[in-house]
């Protein structure tokens, strides 16, 4: 029952059930994600799952990455920074690459696989273009299919800032409404990541899909599992920018 | 010490010629497409090809931008654009979509590239991987400290460039899509609507901004040159030209001055207190000596209302006579308290007398955007100096 789903978990406890239902598994390594409740000490993190990285990283913090990385059996790594290409040169893992918001056309795509096994489209293109892109890649590709997606990520700890300010209670996660939209920020002590406020669905498929990802993060366990062994989805999701054009100069717009 | 390249922006030839004047050894603009800030006014293929030639002409430096990050439909016309900067005679372009930097190989063009602070680049690591590709120069992530900075200049060797001043992005520059979320608007193809300075709800408790105060690295200039930083960056391609005059010509001085030692503490002051007025913002060094707080931030009840600061621009200057010609920029009238500034004069405090017309005929005010008048003015003044109010007590 092998299926190409790849699950970013949150919670250890639902892994056995999402690997016996074929899922491969993703683990947010501590100390170098933004925008998780729950990361993991690599110790923690099984040989066949993926290590997940998304932080943009200093100096100091790809030393300590490297040193980390030292002791590394897992399958891969997915990452956002491509300091992580240098250090992880001499590692026999498959790498993968994952720069949310850069990843937007087949000439760079393929550029970027010459370094590295695979990588994960942006989520702010349409189906269309993701299409073009999956024809056209040298390699196969890994797609956004289920999860909040990442809108703002800000080293600045906004959150903090915000209840210091304002003398509030101090949370690690709050909702925010701008205009007519909502928005999820979610903090730890390396910046503020915020999400939209409803999950993204992508039903896209095509043949050269590796993995199609599922990003668990503010997701429940049932719904995950649910999806996962029923193909379900019990809860309200969008369609992000998978079907909307976005434009960049005001002229279009009229 | 090593000299450091002050790299200004420029929104049109306009500007460019003015940055150029007060001070700039190189600038940066963009083209009308492929480039940030697509609501711009940006320059035509011809007029980038007379901007290279002023710059070739003044011996400095001319950068421009092919910053989109690109998609399907973007990539076509690049082959062609970037061949035409390539014959040109442009320093380089500015990017951060790997494309750019692969067609210039596959074209086999004499283009520098100069890694855009859109990708975010903070580690060593990610320096080699682009050094690797061919990139001469890095502009860094906002966000590098100076342990990042001197690191990333010691361990890699690369040239390194870093924005002194100008407005900040609340993200990680290239790494937010809010402006498409809100707006439909691609804030990584120039359509940035600058959302996250807008007014945001949380709940029942107080509404707020997240709007980050500006950039300025008056403090370090000389601890950057130090570690040997090529390139000061200025923001602001959509900024007027007194902006980019007065800002400018104020890290000129003190550039100069910290290469010949004689900076001194009420000068940097001085300079700071011109900087922070002209662009109407408070601004700090951000994360460069210490990570951030909410210090570094604009809260509620800020009402952004620009100054009448700008009272004029010298257009000409008879000496014999010592009547300037001026055209007006804001209100003033005999008696205004202002000061005049050039890139060859020092700075001084002048009260205006009286007014005349073309004709010198003598009027009350000078009460009309663009309007011409003469005045007299005792010091050598010359083209393109500029009156400002007085605001400060200019340090000797």
């Amino acid at each position: 029952m092998k299926n190409n789903y790849l699950v970013l978990i949150q919670n250890k406890s639902i892994a056995d059930q999402l690997v016996q239902n074929g899922v491969t598994l993703a683990y947010p390594l501590k100390d170098f994600c933004v925008g998780f409740n729950n990361t993991f000490l690599l110790e923690e993190i099984p040989t066949d799952a993926y290590i997940y990285v998304n932080r943009v990283l200093d100096c100091e913090s790809l030393d300590k990455l490297k040193e980390v990385l030292k002791n590394v059996n897992q399958k891969g790594i997915i990452f956002e920074d491509l300091g992580v290409i240098e250090i992880t040169k001499s590692l026999s893992i498959e790498k993968i690459l994952f720069q949310n918001h850069q990843l937007t056309n087949y000439e760079s795509v393929n550029e970027y696989l010459k370094y590295v096994d695979s990588l994960l489209i942006s989520t702010d293109i349409t189906n269309e273009e993701a299409k073009e892109i999956l024809d056209k890649a040298d390699k196969k590709l890994v797609i956004y299919t289920l999860g909040y997606v990442n809108i703002m990520y800000s080293r600045r700890n906004l959150i903090k800032n915000y209840h210091t300010h304002y003398d509030l209670d101090d949370e690690d996660r709050i909702d925010l409404e701008v205009e007519d939209k909502k928005l999820i920020a979610v903090e730890n002590q390396y910046g503020t990541y915020f999400y939209d406020s409803l999950p993204l669905y992508n039903g896209l498929d095509h043949k050269n899909i590796l993995y199609k990802f599922i990003n668990t993060a503010l997701l429940s366990d049932e719904d995950v599992l649910e999806f996962i062994k029923n193909g379900k989805i019990n809860f309200e999701t969008n369609e992000g920018f998978t079907k909307t054009k976005t434009i960049f100069k005001i002229k279009e717009e009229k | 010490m090593k000299n450091v390249e002050l790299l200004a922006p420029a929104g049109d030839l306009e500007r460019l010629k003015m940055a150029f004047h007060y001070g700039a050894d190189a600038v940066y603009l963009g083209g009308k497409k492929f480039s940030l800030r697509a609501n711009a006014k940006n320059l035509t293929n011809e007029e980038l090809k007379e901007a290279a030639y002023i710059a070739r002409t003044l011996n400095k430096s001319l950068y421009i931008t092919v910053n989109i990050l690109f998609h399907n439909d973007d990539l076509e016309g690049l082959d062609e654009y970037l061949k035409y900067l390539d014959t040109i005679g442009i320093t380089g372009v500015i990017s951060s979509d790997i494309v750019v930097i692969k067609k210039i190989r596959e074209l086999n063009l004499n283009l520098n590239v100069v890694l855009s602070t859109q990708s975010s680049t903070l580690n060593y690591g990610a320096v080699m991987f682009w050094k690797s590709l061919g990139v001469k120069r890095v502009v860094l992530a906002r966000e590098a400290s100076r342990e990042d900075v001197k690191r990333i200049i010691d361990e890699t060797g690369i040239e390194v460039e870093t924005f002194i001043h100008g407005a900040m992005c609340t993200s990680i520059s290239g790494k937010c899509v809010l402006s498409n979320y809100l707006t439909n608007r691609d804030s990584n193809r120039g359509g940035c609507v600058q959302a996250c300075r807008w007014c945001f709800k949380n709940k029942d408790n107080p509404e707020f901004t997240m709007t980050s105060k500006d950039l300025n690295m008056v403090s370090n200039i000389k601890d950057m040159i130090e570690l040997g930083v090529a390139s000061f960056k200025v923001e602001g391609r959509m900024r007027s030209s007194y902006y980019i005059a007065t800002v400018i010509l104020a890290y000129r001085k003190m550039i100069d001055k910290v290469m010949n030692g004689t900076l001194t503490e009420d000068e940097t002051k001085y300079y700071l207190n011109v900087l922070n007025r002209c662009a109407n913002r408070d601004s700090k060094p951000q994360f460069y000596n210490n990570p951030t707080t909410e210090e570094d931030e604009y809260w509620l009840g800020r009402n952004e209302v620009t100054n009448k600061d700008f009272l004029g621009i010298v257009l000409d200057y008879d000496e014999e006579t010592h009547i300037a010609t001026i055209e007006q920029r804001n209100y003033f009238e005999p008696g205004t308290v202002a000061q005049i500034f050039g890139p060859e004069i020092d700075t001084f405090d002048y009260t205006i007398g009286k007014i005349y017309d073309e004709e010198m005929n003598e009027i009350e005010v000078a009460n009309h955007p663009q309007m011409i008048v003469k005045l007299e003015i005792i010091n050598k003044v010359y083209k393109d100096d500029i009156i400002r109010l007085k605001v400060f007590d200019k340090i000797a």
